[in-house]
């Protein structure tokens, strides 16, 4: 082995290769069983050296010693430790026994999350007196008497008491109903009582905390001081470390969900409401926007020719948590859906058009995906005609897109192709070209989270 | 894992909990070899251990958990791999992650003897050499900050990092030669 491959090794080791030279370790491991070899040699060193040192002194500090226990063994015991807690939280929560006071946890797919700095798994338990940190993603407590917290990285929570939470920093949202009556959230500088109801806190080191209201009321205490106000729906508060205490305005939209796993981008129901042109769907932050041609609400539909309009969708519909884009449509009979021009649902990132489905344009009769980086588009099979609703899934982790007949995506698609991944959709356009008519009863876009890849 | 087959579920749980512990390392090292030059291995080991726990009832006790493991392992990293190409990482293609595999996977054994051997090799080296092996895997620092510490240049410190690692694999390689142990 000459002293070129082993410097070639090294710099794949020290993150100093370009592409092109990755590229020509690739192309050579495959075929030098000598180079590979070399390459595990350094592999094995690689990581022995990154267990030895990582996470240790940097410049200027002491050099540990060398003879001490492997860093891996408190590592294993740290992973040890949390695959157990793993385990005893499943099994508590598999058996029958009184419950400890523990809250039950639930990951976002890109979660890192740490139990009183450990590493912990998704399904695990948060008892009292632990600290949560949450350096990625969101996880959801199922607290005690049905109170719910959706916690939002980065922040750091302790599980205070049964009922208590304390925010040391970050932003969380909490559901807590009737049960939970009295279910108390501290931060630096307030603490609140829930009077049955929905509110969110956000906790900032160094600035005021804020409490926001969704729905029902909660009491709000100046840490210091006596300020304190109750709040109702809408209604916010900002306190700060002095203890003043400033209302205004709630801010739902700036937290999650409880139930972040979906999220509602666009639902819209033709059989109500104004005309097309800058109409505010049932569900969406935006609104509509005509560009072209004059659909009329008819029948409960929306139903036009040669039209085109247009919705923004919130450019973090999509997620590495929620990664998941289902687009359901829901039409019914038009005079002519299906002719040798296209009517449909697009959608599009930065101006670009990257799928259609509905009619496409040509003499084809049936429902069809047209991936517009592919020359043809792809007609469901079997052939799918006529008045139908269908749904069209996008997986943004690999690409995957799918036609599916009906309002959810199951396991047996019609159509099943791969586009672009990483795709994030920042309008879809529901229209007609001219000749060919769409009618639409209910159109919805949904982001969602789906852990397992197909 | 088939109820029928294990009506003790919490046996098996906690047999499942025992071998992914025991795998943690090697799945690490696994990781780091398929992704090298890259910082996210832990990130990375740490979302196979959650899909590795959701999957847990597809492991059937008495089959080699380290076949099961690395198995998934690989076809996360290859789910994944543009997601972990646009944070900069070089991961290997399919093919090549399929075909090279079998050779970079190593047991917990293997990696606790190497450790060992070069703990002794370490203990060998002239303390500033330790630094500046310490400052590499620690800190992930730019070699250019930790050369104007002690003001010298990064291309001296790139080439004594060489050197020091190609002596610690000779070092390894004696001991295991010394304990009667063949490399794989």
């Amino acid at each position: 082995m000459n002293l070129n491959d082993q410097q070639l090794v090294a710099a794949a080791f020290d993150g100093a290769l370009d592409k092109t030279s990755f590229r020509r370790l690739q192309d050579r491991l495959l075929n030098e069983p000598a180079l590979l070899a070399l390459y595990r040699e350094h592999a094995m060193l690689h990581h022995s050296l990154c267990e030895e040192f990582e996470g240790t002194q940097m410049i200027g500090r002491s050099v540990p010693s060398v003879a001490r226990t492997p860093r891996w063994v408190p590592v294993l015991a740290a992973c040890a430790v949390a695959v157990a807690a793993v385990f005893f939280g499943w099994q508590w929560l598999k058996s029958s026994r009184p419950a400890p006071v523990m809250a039950g946890c639930a990951f976002s797919a890109d979660a890192i999350v740490k139990v009183d700095d450990r590493q912990a798994l998704n399904g695990s338990g948060f008892a009292v007196g632990s600290r949560l940190s949450v350096e990625r993603g969101w996880v959801r407590l199922n607290l005690p008497k049905q109170a719910v917290a959706l916690v939002e990285a980065p922040a750091s929570v302790v599980f205070e008491a049964d009922h208590v939470l304390r925010f040391e920093s970050g932003r969380g949202r909490l559901h807590c109903p009737e049960s939970a009556r009295g279910f108390t959230v501290k931060s630096g500088s307030l603490v609140a009582v829930d009077q049955g109801t929905d509110f969110g806190v956000v906790s900032r080191p160094g600035a005021a905390d804020e409490l926001h209201v969704f729905s029902g009321e909660v009491a709000v205490n100046a840490v210091t001081g006596t300020a304190r106000a109750v709040l109702h729906a809408k209604e916010a508060a900002a306190v700060d470390s002095a203890g003043a205490l400033q209302r205004m305005p709630a801010r739902e939209e700036d937290f999650e969900s409880v139930t972040p796993e979906l999220r509602v981008l666009l639902e819209d129901r033709f059989d109500t409401g104004g005309p097309i042109a800058d109409r505010q769907p049932v569900v969406g932050l935006s609104h509509w926007r005509l560009e072209k041609g004059s659909p009329e609400l008819k029948g409960g539909h929306l139903e036009g020719t040669g039209f085109e309009a247009f919705y923004s969708l919130p450019m973090d519909g999509l997620t590495a948590s929620r990664p998941v884009l289902l687009v359901t449509v829901e039409t019914v009979e038009s005079p002519s859906f299906h002719t040798e021009q296209w009517a449909g649902v697009s959608l599009y990132q930065e101006g670009y058009e990257h799928c259609f489905f509905g009619d496409c344009f040509g003499p084809e009769e049936t429902w069809s995906l047209d991936m517009k980086r592919r020359l043809v588009p792809v007609p469901t099979e079997p052939r799918l005609t006529g008045p139908r609703t269908v749904t069209l899934r996008y997986d943004r982790r690999d690409g995957t897109i799918e036609l599916h007949e009906g309002a959810s995506a199951g396991s047996r698609p019609l159509v099943r192709k791969t586009i672009q991944s990483g795709l994030s959709f920042d309008q879809i356009r529901i229209g007609a070209a001219d000749g060919a008519t769409l009618a639409v009863v209910k159109i919805s876009v949904r982001a969602i989270q789906e852990p397992p890849l197909r | 894992m088939n109820a029928s087959k294990n009506p003790d579920e919490g046996e098996v749980s906690e047999a499942f909990v025992s071998e992914l512990t025991n795998h943690q390392t090697a799945m690490l090292a696994f990781i780091r070899a398929l992704m090298p030059g890259s910082s996210g291995a832990r990130d990375l080991l740490q979302e196979v251990n959650i899909i590795l726990w959701q999957k847990r009832a597809q492991f059937e006790p008495g089959t080699s958990f380290k076949a099961w493991s690395f198995q998934v392992t690989r076809y996360h990293l290859m789910n994944h791999r543009r997601r972990l190409a646009s944070k900069g990482w070089l991961v290997f293609d399919d093919d090549l992650v399929e075909r090279i595999s079998p050779a970079l996977e190593a047991d917990p054994g293997e990696l606790e003897s190497r450790h060992q051997a070069l703990n002794l090799c370490l203990s060998k080296l002239r303390p500033k050499d330790r630094d500046l092996l310490q400052h590499r895997y620690a800190s992930g620092a730019p070699l250019n900050d930790y050369a104007k510490v002690i003001n010298r240049s990064a291309g001296t410190l790139k080439a004594t990092l060489f050197n020091l690692r190609t002596a610690l694999r000779k070092c390894i390689e004696r001991r295991f030669q010394e304990q009667g142990i063949s490399l794989p």
